[in-house]
């Protein structure tokens, strides 16, 4: 019969922590389309567009009205692509807190295991045999002690658990920012989205007026090619790698996040089979030594923690009724204990795994994503300077605002 | 191209106005306090002097007449004196250099209100702007670290860029103002050039509370994940 239930709970509980694929590289010719523009969007833009170039194509292609345009396009989308690299630089600066072994929710797990550890019957040898003073006089009750070192460690198991608690809402906290942050930044793709689809509509009326005055205009044609559409061509390329390096951001922290969420998931789990195997030990202690064990603190613990941690809190329930059921009945209770201590070491051993995983698809992303922004940043430093020296242009610019995005 | 339109909603301009003579009122206010506390240190002192005189006079057992005269024409001129000196403390631009951060948007709206007569008329709505939004932005800066690369960026704008751009247009002969050169009139640069300085202390003032805005957005988002969706999260 316990054979038999001990494969049941082994089988049905069984955490599965899951880390999410590595976020592969984005390439900038992949990265458009991905936050649509709405068509009544595109019809405004290709007006302004239309306006831009009918505009362009009045002006003298040698007088200072022309550079003053042409300037304008030299800054298209400058401003939407310093907000999203802002952005998707952050998440680089963005820890990934529970992963390191000397703090937060790594510490604390570590030391749960090395304190149950303590605990663990299997480690106690023979407890049923009698205790001897020199191996020979007999002294004492192993078995009444082995229950007393629990209530010394309650303490310390229940300091820890909240600690584990207080991580769990870091980590609840992470994602609460991650989604903000994901958010700011989907609003961000959607101007990029925008700036890239007017680069490439002034790509292509301005090839266009340039072909029909090829054969009025030459002089002018050349000019367009060579200043304008130059430039368009050079900023059509800006916008679409700082697209790449932000879809690839906004991909990177759903990865956090989920890494988070399984990480909350074993968190709850650890709290859940730690306290589980105390309450085991305090039935085991009543049916073996007949004495009540008493744990005020990890009793304290068990109703707020069933509380906190809704969802495993009912197979605590459940699971502790069948374990009370078994202990109690059970030729060996002291298997049981065994067992539930068991429940526990698979837990820690699943978040291990877990994040041997994690962290290297974490690894992945970050040095996909390190060396886009590093390509980015050379143009972002270069969009910064011809931004300084237009500075005095822009300020007296005409119709400045036609080549900026929707709202 | 050269489409005249407002840059900004009426509506809003009404509202600037608005607080702008509201901002006038406490100015003038301000201005009659200083006035009333010199006034009254030109009475004491006056007081002060007769009262000497007199005191003199008995403890001394009479003084010349000539002294009485002295003492009257003496207290008469101090009075004088005190009554229009110091005068009203007026704004300058090198005041603000040395202004705190936290003074700083304040400073900038007394100089401005200072030049106001100086600008040509499509510029006002601009001042008017630049006024509503520095009111905005003065408790930020407030609560800023003036180290920050943030106030270094609002420093240089209200305490460069807006005074050289007022101070050149003012330096101009009003007989030129009207004049184009370089593409268009030193008036309409002068107005463009302050409605990009209104925008960008807007967008500075948006910039500095993002984080507080986030961190407000982040804290919904976690109460909202830890106590309200863990039903939704358990069929999950």
């Amino acid at each position: 019969m316990t054979a038999e239930s001990k494969t049941a709970t082994a089988t049905a509980d069984e955490l599965r922590l899951t880390p999410p694929d590595p976020v592969q590289a984005v390439t900038p010719e992949r990265a458009a389309g991905l936050v649509p523009v709405g068509d009544e969007q595109k019809s405004k833009l290709e007006t302004r567009v239309t306006e831009f170039v009918e505009d362009l194509v009045s002006q003298d292609a040698n007088s200072p009205e022309f550079g003053k345009r042409v300037d304008q396009i030299t800054n298209l989308g400058r401003r939407e692509i310093a907000e999203a690299a802002g952005q998707s630089n952050r998440f680089l600066d963005r820890p990934v807190r529970a992963m390191d072994e000397t703090s937060g929710v790594g510490a604390d797990l570590a030391e749960l295991r090395r304190t149950v550890e303590d605990l663990d019957p299997s480690r106690k040898g023979n407890l049923l045999a009698p205790r001897k003073l020199f191996g020979v006089i007999p002294f004492g009750n192993k078995l009444k002690n082995y229950f007393d070192s629990y209530r010394s460690a309650q303490s310390h198991i229940s300091a820890i658990l909240a600690r584990l608690q207080g991580g769990k809402d870091e980590l609840l906290m992470d994602n609460a920012a991650i989604d903000v942050e994901r958010q700011n930044l989907w609003k961000a793709l959607g101007k990029l989205e925008q700036m890239i689809f007017m680069s490439k509509a002034l790509d292509n009326e301005l090839e266009e007026r340039a072909a029909d005055l090829d054969a009025t205009d030459p002089a002018k044609a050349k000019a367009i090619r060579e200043t304008a559409l130059f430039y368009v061509r050079q900023r059509t390329q800006d916008l679409l790698t700082q697209m790449a390096v932000s879809v690839q951001g906004y991909l990177a922290l759903d990865l956090v996040k989920k890494n988070n969420v399984e990480l909350i998931k074993g968190v709850d789990r650890a709290s859940t089979t730690t306290v589980g195997a105390l309450r085991t030990a305090v039935t085991v202690a009543q049916a073996m030594t007949s004495q009540k064990l008493v744990l005020d603190q990890i009793t304290a613990l068990n109703t707020t923690t069933a509380n906190i941690i809704d969802v495993t809190g009912q197979m605590l329930r459940d699971n502790t009724a069948r374990i009370h059921e078994q202990a109690a009945g059970s030729t060996i209770p002291l298997e049981t204990l065994s067992r539930a201590f068991q429940n526990i070491y698979d837990t820690m051993d699943s978040i291990d795994t877990f994040k041997l995983k994690a962290l290297d698809n974490m690894k992945q992303t970050v040095t996909a994503l390190e060396s886009e922004v590093g390509k980015s940043k050379a143009y972002i430093a270069r969009s910064q300077g011809q931004a300084d020296a237009t500075a005095e242009v822009k300020a007296t610019a005409g119709n400045r605002g036609l080549l900026d995005a929707l709202d | 191209m050269t489409v005249e339109r407002r840059p900004v909603p009426l509506s809003m301009l009404r509202e600037a106005r608005k607080q702008r003579a509201w901002r006038l009122r406490r100015a003038r206010q301000q201005r009659w306090q200083w006035r009333m506390k010199r006034l009254r240190r030109a009475i004491f002192v006056a007081a002060a002097i007769v009262l000497a005189t007199v005191a003199a006079g008995i403890g001394l057992g009479g003084l010349p007449d000539d002294a009485y005269m002295l003492a009257m024409l003496a207290s008469f001129v101090a009075f004088c004196v005190l009554a229009i000196y110091p005068s009203t403390p007026r704004p300058r631009a090198e005041d603000l250099v040395e202004a705190d951060l936290g003074e700083l948007a304040a400073t900038t709206e007394l100089w401005l209100e200072s030049r106001r007569s100086a600008l040509p008329p499509p510029a006002l709505d601009a001042v008017d702007m630049i006024g509503v939004r520095l009111e905005q932005l003065s408790p930020q800066l407030e609560t800023l670290d003036p180290s920050a690369p943030a106030s270094r960026e609002v420093r240089k704008l209200l305490t460069e860029h807006l005074p050289s751009l007022v101070d050149s247009y003012t330096r101009i002969p009003t007989s030129l103002r009207g004049q184009e050169h370089a593409g268009s009139t030193p008036a309409a640069q002068v107005t463009d050039g302050l409605h990009v300085i209104a925008r960008e202390i807007e967008a500075m003032s948006q910039d500095l509370s993002r984080n507080d805005l986030d961190s407000l957005a982040v804290r919904g988002r976690f109460l909202e994940s830890k106590y309200v969706t863990t039903k939704s999260d358990e069929t999950r």
